[in-house]
């Protein structure tokens, strides 16, 4: 279709960004971006393009957002749990506007953490709930928009990209900085699959979804070309940083056992509730009490006169976690790897693209290698290499 | 800052929207009174700090001014020189004080490092670097930074200020500027690269100054010489570094230039000054004419503003 106008919502974000700057600088489209919070909005405000201050979550900002428009390609996603109300807000608002197209930004994730398919399309990979937050939210904001479709409320085109990188990538910037700091962090030996597609690419698959009529109803993964293990990802990014670095390989029970002695326990609840007890603010507030705020000053004295100045000092360290400041030089040593980031690089799926090259007639402009070059130019502007 | 002062009393709140004015109200615990126009000052108040978005100060001062108020402007004094030099002309005519909120001027280690260099200690000047650079993590209420109906540029305008107004104010005249940024048509940009000759000691010096909203850069201003290079560096007003090159290899010195010093003694100290120069009729550090200079260097500058190279922006297309 042919649009007068598009509403980018998501617009400050990673892919919403690189979008706009694609839709100014040039597709030459007409586009309204809506942005939320406008410190994260510098990056687009160098375009001169309209923003409009709104948000999913506020009905009454999204209608006057969408007046005039005719098209809204949707890359937010705000938080987990609010993720299926607003994207209902979002497509009621569209209807009601008479959008004429919505195409919905998605994710692999919602096929699961571990798929069981070594090659992962659009037919053999099912959407279900997986308890994982993330893929969740994002399976429960895709099904509103499919609904919607269904219904012939609006047209609808949900893309799922992979690995989405480029610059400003959330995925490469911390490689950079613990390159920085001398180590490479891997998970069992990055052998994890790395479905990464450049960020461009991912805007010319939007771009298609919304010019190609014969994409209306559909859904498709959106992958690069290149077959790289995170171990390749990894190491070429920090690879760009000089300096010697250690290679921390972090095997796959280690950090499952250091995550499940995370876990609150029973005996944590006692832990706080004495911390909550001997903390300052706390005492404070209560002190607001006339009556308790005596006692706590008499109780106070009547303990300062008993326990000697250094029983108290370390008293007052373990209720609230901390030790006695012992100075000792020590490496810098990589965190423990979160367990978001476990579920992303022990992927064992390649992710197909062929659907979307056949219908949407798309395919990545970008190898890893040339990804990976744009990429570094920014990281060089950005003085991070 | 201004509540606990015993030489002000805070008689009344100004803004266009009641609930922000009662919300200032009612996290400061005054009980003022709350007022949507400026007009509505008159008789009331004797001095004002104007911290609307930039392309209001002028009216706004003006204004007050021409009421019998003194007035301490937010940074940059105006959108304009144009602007500007109308607000200087009216405080000379009203006979009123107008300062501008360039806090950075109270910095205690801006007159050493001029003192230090014109003693020679880090011998011939040979350039002067400037840099100053964050991801912006203003809290916004509404979109005036990035309005042209509010304000009037990016980066090089809301902190690029700062840095040249304190270069301009130590050392000089800028000349031959050249200018380049990263926004597009009416955008806003959030990196500027500005360049330009500095008259030291009757010699052509290079300057140059980088600003980014997007990435973290040095945050100082390094005077580089033949026997050393000074740094002022934003984050630490009280101390002066001093870089040489000893015999044991690089050597950094530090120099106290204030005993006691937080993150909040150059407002204060920009506030004594704002009401000793109302209590005593006498101009204050920051005037208007000397705000000016930077405001006139940034106009300049976007005049000749040239694009700045970012090779990742560029389209690729699949290969028909």
């Amino acid at each position: 279709m042919r649009t007068a106008r598009i509403l980018v919502t998501g617009a400050t974000g990673f892919i919403g960004s690189r979008l706009c700057e694609l839709l100014s600088l040039e597709y030459r489209l007409p586009y309204r971006a809506l942005v939320r919070d406008f410190a994260r909005a510098t990056r687009i405000a160098r375009l001169g393009a309209e923003l409009v201050a709104g948000d999913l979550a506020d009905v009454a900002s999204l209608a006057q957002a969408l007046e005039g428009c005719d098209a809204v390609v949707n890359l937010a996603h705000g938080d987990d749990r609010g993720a299926r109300k607003q994207t209902r807000n979002l497509v009621e608002a569209c209807t009601r506007a008479g959008v004429r197209r919505l195409v919905h930004i998605s994710s692999m994730a919602v096929h699961g953490p571990a798929p069981a398919a070594p090659v992962l399309t659009e037919a053999n990979a099912p959407i279900r709930r997986w308890r994982e937050a993330y893929s969740d939210a994002k399976a429960a904001g895709e099904a509103v928009v499919v609904d919607a479709g269904r219904r012939g409320a609006l047209e609808t085109v949900v893309l799922r990209p992979t690995i989405v990188y480029g610059p400003y990538s959330f995925f490469v910037t911390p490689i950079v900085h613990d390159a920085r700091a001398g180590y490479i962090s891997l998970i069992d030996g990055g052998r994890g699959v790395c479905n990464a597609v450049y960020v461009d690419d991912v805007c010319e698959a939007i771009l298609a979804a919304l010019d190609r009529d014969d994409a209306v109803g559909e859904a498709f993964l959106v992958n690069g070309d290149c077959r790289i293990t995170w171990r390749d990802f990894i190491t070429t990014f920090a690879g760009l940083v000089e300096g010697d670095k250690r290679i921390h390989d972090h095997a796959l029970d280690e950090i499952a056992a250091h995550w499940k002695r995370q876990r609150p326990r029973l005996r944590d609840n006692f832990g706080a509730t004495l911390r909550l007890a001997a903390s300052p603010e706390f005492h404070a507030q209560l002190g607001t009490i006339p009556l308790l705020g005596r006692t706590i000053r008499g109780t106070k004295e009547l303990a300062g006169r008993l326990v000697s100045p250094e029983r108290k000092l370390a008293l007052k360290s373990r209720l609230q976690r901390r030790s006695i400041a012992v100075h000792r030089p020590r490496p810098p040593t990589p965190l423990i790897p979160s367990e978001g980031r476990v579920v992303r690089e022990a992927y064992r799926s390649w992710v197909a693209n062929d659907h979307a090259k056949a219908r949407l007639r798309w395919r990545p402009a970008h190898s890893f290698e040339e990804g990976a070059k744009r990429t570094a130019d920014w990281l060089r502007f950005a003085r991070l290499i | 800052m201004i509540v606990a002062d015993p030489r002000v009393r805070v008689t009344a709140f100004c803004d266009r929207d009641r609930r922000n004015a009662s919300l200032t109200a009612r996290e400061s615990g005054v009980d003022a009174e709350l007022v949507a126009d400026v007009g509505e000052l008159a008789g009331k108040v004797d001095a004002a700090l104007v911290a609307v978005p930039p392309r209001f100060h002028a009216p706004v001062a003006i204004e007050l001014m021409r009421m019998g108020i003194d007035v301490l402007c937010e940074k940059p004094i105006a959108i304009t020189v144009a602007d500007g030099e109308r607000m200087a002309e009216v405080a000379r005519e009203t006979g009123r004080i107008l300062a501008v909120a360039l806090m950075m001027r109270f910095f205690p280690h801006n007159r050493w490092l001029a003192d230090l260099v014109e003693d020679g200690e880090i011998g011939a000047v040979r350039e002067v670097l400037v840099e100053d650079g964050a991801p912006l993590d203003w809290a916004m209420a509404s979109n005036s930074y990035f309005d042209r109906k509010a304000t009037g540029g990016g980066v090089l305008f809301d902190t690029g200020v700062h840095l040249l107004d304190r270069v301009l104010w130590l050392f000089g005249d800028l000349h031959d500027i050249a200018c380049e940024d990263d926004a597009f048509g009416e955008g806003f940009e959030s990196n500027a690269r500005l360049t330009g000759n500095l008259d030291m000691g009757g010699r052509k010096v290079p300057a140059s100054f980088e600003f980014s909203w997007s990435h973290r850069l040095r945050r100082s201003i390094r005077v580089v010489g033949e026997r050393g290079t000074l740094e002022a560096a934003t984050s630490n007003p009280k101390i002066l570094t001093l870089h040489r090159m000893a015999r044991q290899g690089p050597m950094e010195m530090q120099i106290v230039c204030a005993s006691h010093w937080d993150s909040h003694s150059h407002y204060r100290a920009q506030l004594d000054d704002f009401i000793e120069a109302v209590g005593e009729r006498r101009a204050p550090i920051v005037t208007a004419e000397s705000a000016l200079k930077a405001l006139a260097v940034i106009e300049t500058a976007y005049a000749r503003r040239r694009p700045m190279a970012q090779p990742w922006l560029a389209r690729r297309q699949v290969p028909a």
